[in-house]
């Protein structure tokens, strides 16, 4: 039989916005360009470097977004991932007397490597027991893999200078957002192809998406893999900011805070990971600001020296329970509406999405 | 040669679901799987379409022995399953749903647009929304969707999880026409229902009873026997 061509009504009653609707989006990219591009050129180095974990944070949270929030899967080790990928450029750079791009390189390499091992034996399960795989990878490697001293320098840690070119912090923060914006276009690219929609589907209904010839078990692999890939370059890219990397920050702490981050931001939201993993990446900075803090923390009777840095693990799972219960889809959905602005629709106060994220997302 | 052949098919999950059921449905034919809740129809269609491994029978399609292999490898043999409760992705708009569903023919583009208007053409409805939201559907469309996208992967065999569940007769009436037309352009369908209003478009009717075969007919024999009374308690329309 030959079917009757029939057009879809694509694009009837798209809103369209006038010149000064333009103009006045205009101004507020002008804004955020001068926020994220000028207003660091004005502040000291030290703050800089922290500017730069945010933007590392954003890397991290979108590399966690991939599992989280496309397939459905939690992972409680990213931070064994994120941790690899630093080791891996120190030990390039240090010890291999290779370059930063070198580092960068195999960091976001074996980070792929060690999701395709990891994923390649335990994707056999999902939701709670992956989690559990994942959980006990950290674990393995926050006591065993970084402690090995040939890679990691054991307690001593491993230098990790920044690039010929990049020394400064300013120049390095430039660095960095660069990064993530090639990581922000691998994302945006990704989730258009057909792979991309496979792992949407993976994540609604597996069984489904199995019916149609999806092959379950490769799509989430290459899932996992893409975000390793992810997490190295995070990783690599924390490394080279702190000029050092150490084993004690790679600790399961460090992997619910990533977690944490990435669920507040919002899931599938880039602009809402983004900002989710800077928040978290700067929140004991901004807590430090606080006037007569320290003197509050020093009140509080605890069995050792509470500090800003414990922020995230008391501030975050509260915001956890706020996004559950009131905003499922975090930051990110309570932006749609001005993202949405901002890419030439209509704005609409209401419009948070069609349940885009759902606390049932995540699968046990 | 029939174009699926089933033997003794016995399918559990820890207990016996399936009791050793035997069925044949010919190429070109609408077959109808009729049965109570619990009698195992899903469990029939589902392992006819990979996504349950039978623990004895066989299953051939086309003369070749398809039981327990992956569902990856029956689309690309010819076998599509519409699962029961539509299953659209909700997130996802009406074209990317359909997308899915020609997810093994992903690289044979041409061929990809010829289905999308043939689904198009079936289901005029899915055109004007194929940029909208799947979840935003009605249960009509929805269930239109879930025929369409599973016609994207150009099946020989369609296999349709109770296609008028919560639909008005009206919808159903619909629906079973537009299945009708889809068998007459060389599709065979199985339709799993408990609405014997789909027994005008069928050629097969099989009725299942826990586990077993208790009826099969074809043409006049279906339409003399006395169905409802005598195997789906009397009422259900």
């Amino acid at each position: 039989m030959v079917p009757a061509t029939v057009e879809p009504a694509a694009t009837a009653g798209r809103h369209r916005p006038s010149a000064a609707g333009w103009g006045l989006r205009g101004v507020v990219w002008a804004a955020l360009a001068y926020l994220v591009l000028v207003f660091p050129l004005g502040r000291p180095a030290t703050t800089v470097i922290l500017y730069t974990t945010a933007v590392c944070y954003g890397i991290v949270a979108l590399s966690l977004n991939v599992l989280l929030g496309y397939v459905g899967q939690i992972s409680l080790g990213h931070q064994a991932f994120v941790g690899v990928g630093a080791f891996t450029s120190a030990y390039v750079v240090t010890e291999q007397g290779q370059s930063f791009w070198v580092g960068v390189l195999a960091a976001a390499a074996i980070g792929g490597g060690q999701a395709l091992v990891l994923g390649g034996v335990s994707l056999r399960v999902r939701g709670l027991y992956f989690a559990l795989i994942t959980l006990s990878y950290g674990l393995v490697a926050q006591d065993n893999i970084f402690q090995i001293e040939r890679l990691t320098g054991g307690g001593a840690g491993q230098p990790a200078p920044k690039p010929q070119g990049f020394e400064t912090e300013w120049r390095y923060y430039y660095l960095c957002v660069g990064f993530l914006a090639v990581v922000l276009y691998l994302d945006w690219r990704m989730m258009r192809s057909k792979s991309g929609r496979a792992l949407l589907a993976l994540r609604e209904n597996p069984r489904v998406a199995a019916t149609f010839g999806i092959n379950v078990r490769l799509a989430t692999l290459f899932a996992f893999v893409v975000s390793g890939v992810f997490a190295g370059l995070g990783g690599a890219l924390i490394a080279h900011n702190d000029t050092f990397v150490s084993p004690d920050p790679w600790n399961f702490n460090l992997a619910l805070v990533f977690v944490i981050m990435t669920v507040v931001g919002g899931l599938r939201s880039r602009p809402g990971l983004v900002i989710g993993g800077a928040f978290f990446a700067l929140l004991p900075y901004l807590i430090e600001q606080i006037p007569g803090f320290d003197s509050l923390l020093e009140a509080i009777p605890a069995p050792r020296d509470l500090s800003p840095l414990i922020a995230p693990l008391v501030i975050g799972p509260l915001l956890l329970i706020v996004n559950l219960i009131r905003f499922p889809g975090g930051i990110g959905q309570q932006l749609r509406p001005i993202t949405r602005w901002l890419a030439g629709h209509r704005f609409d106060l209401h419009d948070r999405g069609l349940k885009e994220v759902q606390i049932t997302d995540v699968r046990a | 040669m029939a174009l699926l052949e089933i033997e003794e098919l016995r399918v559990g999950y820890g207990f016996p679901v399936l009791m050793g059921i035997s069925f044949e449905v010919e190429e070109g034919e609408t077959a109808v799987l009729f049965g109570l809740n619990g009698a195992g129809k899903t469990t029939t269609v589902s392992t006819i379409a990979g996504m349950l491994k039978p623990d004895g029978g066989a299953i051939r399609f086309d003369g070749s022995d398809i039981a327990g292999r992956p569902p990856t490898q029956l689309v690309r043999d010819g076998v599509a399953l519409v699962p029961e409760g539509r299953r659209v992705f909700p997130a996802l708009s009406v074209s990317n749903n359909l997308r899915l569903g020609s997810w093994t023919r992903r690289r044979e583009q041409a061929e990809v647009d010829q289905r999308r208007q043939l689904v198009f053409d079936y289901f005029p409805r899915l055109a004007e929304r194929a940029d909208q939201a799947a979840g935003t559907l009605s249960g009509g469309e929805q269930q239109m969707l879930a025929i369409g996208r599973a016609l994207m992967s150009k099946p020989r065999l369609l296999l349709i999880d109770e296609a008028s569940l919560g639909l008005s007769p009206a919808l159903a009436k619909t629906v079973f026409q537009v299945v009708k037309r889809i068998n007459d352009d060389g599709v065979t369908v199985i339709i799993v229902e408990q609405n014997v209003g789909v027994l005008p478009y069928a050629d097969r009717a099989l009725i299942m009873e826990k586990g077993t075969l208790v009826f099969s007919g074809v043409g006049d024999e279906i339409r003399n026997a006395n169905l409802r009374e005598t195997y789906l308690g009397g009422g259900s329309e």
